[in-house]
């Protein structure tokens, strides 16, 4: 099959059926990633179909290899579909639609940047910030940095640099650069990973502040079973390597969630629920 | 005191015992002035000379930097080109490593048969001398700059040239510093070996001058200036790595857990 | 004030345009690091008399008497000062090419081969088993064969080194080897320098005095020169000549022009230097007839066959080729005089 033509077909056929009004802010239809050609093929994703409103927080759990992290890259453009098609807010190439904010579970600040501007960073690429980066930079953007920084509990490290500060530190900055020029789309790589339990805790809980405040559309992918089930609307479970979408759940507990109830039987009757079902998949 | 002024007082110590060990020497040895001068006579013959060699060493000074500068700005051309093509990168080094790996003792014949004796010789091979390790270290800095770091520019939708000047050129800065404590020695040497080929002007021509007229005493004078300007250099741009590179080197600050 | 600043401009260059029409540029090689001989050169350009005759002539210091007829003919000088027996070894190789000697000054040869008295060399006989070092490519290292076949020194009985110029007074002073292949102007200096006595310690076998009365150093210029502008070769020649009068005739400004020149220079060491080739190398009997900055044809013709031995070249070449004396003043304002002050 000619993958090009394909593609085409497929953007033709979907910009024809979808209207405005039924445009979702990222959709996978039988995408699918396979790298390497013949003998030494990898198929690190199946074809796979996800639909997502704008405002919802789906989370991507499953064995690893499965493909989570895929389905990230392919939303957020750094590798195209092998076949079927990835459209965010209605057309492919995303990031010129939708305003998209990433974090990896590696936080990656820029070591010569003190953590101020390393979060200001993405006002002096993304439009429409970037025209006006250098007259603002003093002044508006400054100000919005410092109100982001002062509610993940920051404010006094602005000026710092990134090897002064510890790794919880450095992913709350993260998570501020991921939000500081309002993207419609947040992308989270197991940000949490490499956590201890409270730090973790923590964090949920400012990250659930942040997603109530702006409301952007976001797909959390995580081994942390807990972490999707308090933070997310919607869990989907995935199939090992090559992984698909095999469970699809909405999550019913009103939000702002409070921390104690991951403890609560409701939950871990919930969360046991999944093990169980990821414990299959990965036989 | 401190540790670092500890240092510099034993540093201050090492040489002045080598100027000094050099005088009893000579004294000792009955060493002839025409063979090796004494340290004491060097230094009269320094202060005693030094309105005449002013002009001299600002001339080296000025071949050194003005063909230091043009290194810099051709070499880190050439290294931004190497550095961010992988085929770029593989064409062009074997040219480059041939180039470099040619005396310039054999080079500078050849300038002055081109552009004549004095000043643009000495520009050129101060120029050309000091191009290969610069675009080596931008290249290599650029080359293997984290994938992840560039990551991060390129889900913001940033274009190659913004990756590039926001995360390329910054990181390979400590590369560059680097290359610069280098280069800036290596223009110097190329400086001053054209003057002694061909020149009017220069510390080199001062040295091949006095070395014609039996005035062995000025030789080494020329020698130690040499020595001294050389030193001066190198700290000059060690301190400017420090100040500008500090983050890639992290300090023994604390550190917030 | 755009417009102000281009009228400005315009004014500036319309009031440049003469004289940057009139002046010719020219470069111009010495012979060898700067040297009281090179007196005329340097109080001509002291004291303005290449730009009276429209000539911006910027000097620089040489590497040798004959790389002189090199750099020349590599294009990036116009005209120096060097060894008109350098101009016959390249005319003979590539006519037409070589450089063309405009105004003689050393009308005695400097060449010599000089033995401290301990090296007990008193006859040519004596070099035989003997070890001479010269630097490689000086005409006097290169002209010693003819000097052993004039002389009867069998040559394979000389043991030859090679050495750096400035390394072979020290070398022999220390008697690692028994003489060397000099100019009598630079090596009497040196000697002096190395705390000896040049004079009463060491023997001089002057070429000219064992049947080489060769030509020496002069000013020439390049074809190209010649060709595109006789004007300035005359007026080269003009304010060399002028210059070389003066020089004669008073040596105290020649030391002042030198020191302009070159800030480095010891001014006794290179006034004693300008009196000895006054003395020694530009006082030849026949400047008293043809005056100074000509030379013999009769003598040039010797002279080129004396050196078409000595380099082996392919053919000898018209005297005609190596001198051009069309562009010397008259006798009168050529009549040399020596008067050591």
């Amino acid at each position: 099959m000619n993958i090009a033509n394909h593609h085409e077909q497929a953007v033709d056929a979907a910009q024809k059926i979808g209207s405005v009004s039924n445009r979702y802010a990222v959709e996978l239809q039988a995408a699918s990633v396979v790298f390497g050609k013949g003998a030494e093929a990898v198929t690190a994703l199946s074809p796979t179909s996800l639909k997502m409103d704008a405002g919802d927080f789906v989370a991507l759990v499953g064995p690893s290899g499965c493909g989570k992290s895929t389905i990230l890259r392919l939303v957020s453009n750094l590798i195209q579909p092998s076949s079927g098609v990835v459209l965010v807010g209605g057309r492919e190439a995303a990031a010129k639609q939708l305003r998209i904010g990433m974090a990896f579970q590696n936080p990656t600040m820029l070591p010569w940047l003190t953590i101020e501007q390393n979060v200001m960073m993405p006002l002096k690429i993304v439009p429409p910030f970037k025209t006006t980066f250098y007259k603002d930079r003093k002044g508006a953007f400054r100000d919005r940095v410092h109100n982001l920084l002062e509610q993940v509990g920051l404010k006094d490290f602005a000026s710092h640099f990134p090897w002064q500060l510890s790794g919880g530190m450095l992913q709350r900055s993260n998570l501020c650069r991921a939000l500081i020029h309002e993207p419609d789309l947040l992308l989270l790589d197991e940000p949490f990973g490499a956590l201890d339990q409270f730090t973790r805790e923590e964090l949920w809980q400012i990250l659930q502040d942040l997603y109530l405040d702006r409301k952007p559309t976001v797909l959390l992918v995580t081994h942390d079973l807990r972490e999707a089930g308090f933070l997310a609307k919607r869990i989907c479970v995935m199939s090992a390597r090559p992984g698909r979408i095999i469970s699809d759940e909405t999550v019913n507990i009103p939000q702002p969630r409070d921390i104690g109830m991951i403890y609560s039987s409701e939950f871990v009757e919930m969360t046991q629920g999944l093990r169980e079902l990821i414990a299959q998949v990965r036989k | 005191m401190t540790e670092n002024t500890r240092i510099r007082m034993m540093s201050f110590s090492l040489i002045f015992g080598f100027f000094l060990m050099w005088e009893v020497l000579c004294v000792l040895l009955n060493v002839s002035d025409l063979v090796l001068p004494r340290p004491s006579e060097i230094l009269v013959t320094l202060w005693v000379k030094f309105p005449i060699l002013l002009p001299h060493i600002l001339q080296t000074l000025y071949s050194t930097l003005t063909g230091f500068v043009l290194g810099v700005i051709i070499g880190t051309a050439l290294g931004v080109m190497v550095g961010t093509s992988k085929v770029a990168y593989a064409v062009a080094y074997p040219l480059l490593v041939g180039f470099s790996s040619i005396p310039k003792v054999a080079v500078v014949p050849i300038f002055v048969l081109w552009f004549g004796s004095g000043t643009t010789p000495a520009i050129l091979t101060a120029m050309v001398i000091c191009v290969f390790p610069i675009v080596v270290n931008i290249a290599t800095g650029l080359a293997t700059t984290e994938p992840d770091l560039e990551d991060v520019l390129k889900t913001l939708g940033a274009s190659k040239s913004e990756i590039l000047w926001n995360v390329g050129l910054p990181r390979t800065m400590p590369y560059f510093f680097a290359a610069l404590k280098v280069a800036i020695t290596l223009s110097f040497v190329g400086a001053v070996l054209s003057e002694t080929v061909a020149s009017n002007r220069g510390i080199g021509n001062v040295m091949m001058t006095a070395s014609s007229n039996f005035q062995v005493s000025l030789v080494f004078a020329g020698l130690i200036i040499l020595a001294l300007l050389g030193v001066a250099l190198y700290a000059l741009f060690s301190w400017l790595e420090r100040r500008v590179t500090g983050w890639a080197t992290r300090g023994n600050d604390i550190t917030i857990t | 004030m755009k417009h102000i600043l281009m009228g400005a401009t315009f004014a500036l260059l319309a009031g440049a345009a003469p004289t940057f029409a009139e002046m010719t540029d020219i470069r111009f090689t010495l012979g060898w690091k700067t040297q009281g001989s090179d007196a005329p050169f340097l109080l001509a350009l002291n004291k303005g008399y290449f730009e009276d005759e429209g000539l911006n002539v910027t000097i620089d210091q040489g590497e040798g008497s004959a790389a002189t007829v090199t750099r020349i003919m590599g294009g990036a000088y116009d005209a120096g000062f060097g060894d008109i027996n350098a101009i016959i070894q390249n005319a003979a190789a590539r006519p037409g090419e070589a450089p063309v000697m405009v105004y003689q000054l050393w009308n005695r040869p400097p060449f010599a081969i000089v033995t401290p008295k301990s090296a007990g060399i008193e006859t040519p006989a004596d070099f035989e088993g003997k070890t001479l070092g010269g630097a490689q490519g000086t005409p006097t290292t290169r002209l010693f064969p003819v000097f052993a076949e004039i002389n009867g020194i069998d040559l394979e009985k000389v043991a030859q080194e090679s050495m750096a110029p400035n390394l072979q007074e020290p070398m022999m002073i220390r008697g690692d080897i028994d003489g060397a292949f000099v100019f009598t102007s630079t090596s009497w200096f040196n000697l002096i320098a190395n705390r000896q006595d040049p004079a009463n310690d060491f023997n001089w076998f002057n070429f000219e005095d064992y049947g080489m009365d060769l030509y020496s150093n002069g000013m020439m210029v390049s074809r190209e020169l010649l060709a595109d502008n006789p004007e300035a070769v005359a007026g080269l020649v003009r304010a060399v000549n002028k210059a070389t009068m003066e020089v004669s005739a008073n040596q105290d400004s020649s030391v002042e022009a030198i020191l302009a020149f070159d800030n480095l220079i010891d001014g006794d060491l290179e006034r004693a230097r300008l009196e000895f080739a006054l003395s020694n190398l530009m006082n030849a009997p026949e400047v008293a007839t043809i005056g100074m900055g000509d030379l013999d044809d009769e003598r040039l013709t010797r002279s080129i066959a004396i050196v078409a031995k000595g380099y082996d070249l392919d053919r000898l070449p018209e005297a005609s080729e190596i001198f051009d004396r069309s562009f010397l003043p008259s006798i009168e304002e050529r009549t040399f005089v020596t008067t050591i002050n």
